[in-house]
């Protein structure tokens, strides 16, 4: 049985290929004896760096690679157009699955994709359908005032009412005390959603 | 065996035929696809640009859209009717505002009428580079077009722009 190839499965232990008759040289760690916190702790830091151990690492940055470019995207908020939900710079990360199999409802945060690296985040105030206006900063939807209770701050906006298209969403920001001009926001469609932020 | 291996080369070079028939002969949607990435190639800016080559875009767009074009992306600079040489004099005129100019089509999503004759195309476009002006950018904007089809070839007669997020 010279060369054979063994996979050793014990309590708590990492399985290990060894030939037999290189087992004279397996150290205490790789016994059917169970190690000690110190021994796993040791092991690992300083993992044996056979072809097992690089084939993990391999899958395991594959799954870590497409975890975190189509899953769950890491984001650097960068701007105020949401103080004060969220901070003028912030990370986060962008929940893509949010949205693959419901829609949108009236007041939930949201991401929009505006060009490959750039991303919006905004919260969504109409649906398709709904008429949307600002008058002296307050949100009339379908004809009605909104409370919104995450706009903190005074805001003078006056905007005239207009229907929200379908196959779109009407999205602005919470920051509605920043000049009306400077703010990016309205309709926008439905395929450029993103996801929504995991916090 | 003689005629064995004989009629196995025909066979293969029967299929290498058929293989490379049908997949030489590009779809609809494909070719439209083609006509905007060459789009984008023309009225791109690289950092050190030869007069040659930028008289070799201009060239192109005779070839992509068509007589005549209609703008409407909300630019005064270049909204309008155009020939395709006015068009192409419009975009030279553009491009000097810009020290580089890249753009890259995205989402497009292709309806060609039944008879094959005229489409439409929904894409989003991005474009970035760097302005003499505002130094850096990186826009994205929400384009639809309608083609015909002239000659056998797809070409862009009208363009209709709106923003990202419309107010």
């Amino acid at each position: 049985m010279l060369g054979a190839r063994r996979f050793f499965i014990g309590p708590r232990r990492v399985g290990v290929w060894r030939r037999e008759a290189d087992m004279s040289d397996i150290s205490s760690i790789d016994n059917d004896e169970p190690i000690g916190l110190s021994g796993r702790l040791w092991r690992f830091i300083f993992p044996k760096l056979n072809r097992r151990f690089f084939i993990r690492l391999a899958v395991e940055a594959l799954l870590a690679y497409l975890f975190f470019a189509f899953i769950c995207v890491p984001a650097r908020i960068h701007g105020g157009s949401m103080m004060p939900t969220y901070p003028k710079e912030w990370f986060d990360f962008c929940w893509r699955p949010a949205y693959w199999f419901s829609t949108p409802r009236r007041g939930d945060l949201v991401v929009i994709r505006y060009t490959d690296k750039k991303l919006y985040l905004k919260r969504v105030i109409g649906l398709p359908g709904d008429t949307i206006a600002f008058k002296d900063g307050k949100l009339i939807r379908n004809g009605k005032y909104m409370d919104e209770p995450y706009v903190k701050k005074p805001s003078d906006w006056n905007l005239p009412e207009r229907t929200v298209p379908e196959g779109k969403l009407y999205v602005v920001g919470d920051n509605r005390s920043m000049p009306m001009d400077n703010h990016i926001f309205g309709a926008v469609k439905l395929k450029r959603l993103y996801g929504a932020p995991l916090w | 065996m003689r005629k064995a291996v004989s009629a196995l080369l025909v066979v293969v070079a029967l299929a290498a035929a058929a293989w490379w028939f049908v997949g030489g002969r590009k779809s609809d949607e494909e070719k439209i696809a083609a006509v905007f990435d060459r789009l984008v190639d023309a009225c791109g800016k690289a950092a050190k640009e030869s007069p040659i080559g930028m008289a070799s875009k201009n060239a192109e767009f005779s070839n992509i859209v068509a007589d005549p074009c209609s703008v409407d992306v909300r630019e005064v600079m270049i909204d309008g009717t155009f020939r395709p040489l006015e068009f192409a004099s419009r975009i030279t005129k553009g491009r000097t505002m810009f020290k580089t100019l890249n753009g890259k089509v995205d989402d497009l999503v292709v309806k060609v009428d039944p008879g094959g004759k005229t489409a439409v195309a929904e894409y989003s476009i991005r474009v970035w580079g760097e302005s003499g002006q505002r130094g850096a950018f990186d826009e994205s904007r929400d384009l639809r077009s309608e083609l015909i089809k002239v000659d056998g070839k797809w070409k862009i007669s009208s363009f209709v722009v709106d923003k990202v997020l419309e107010r």
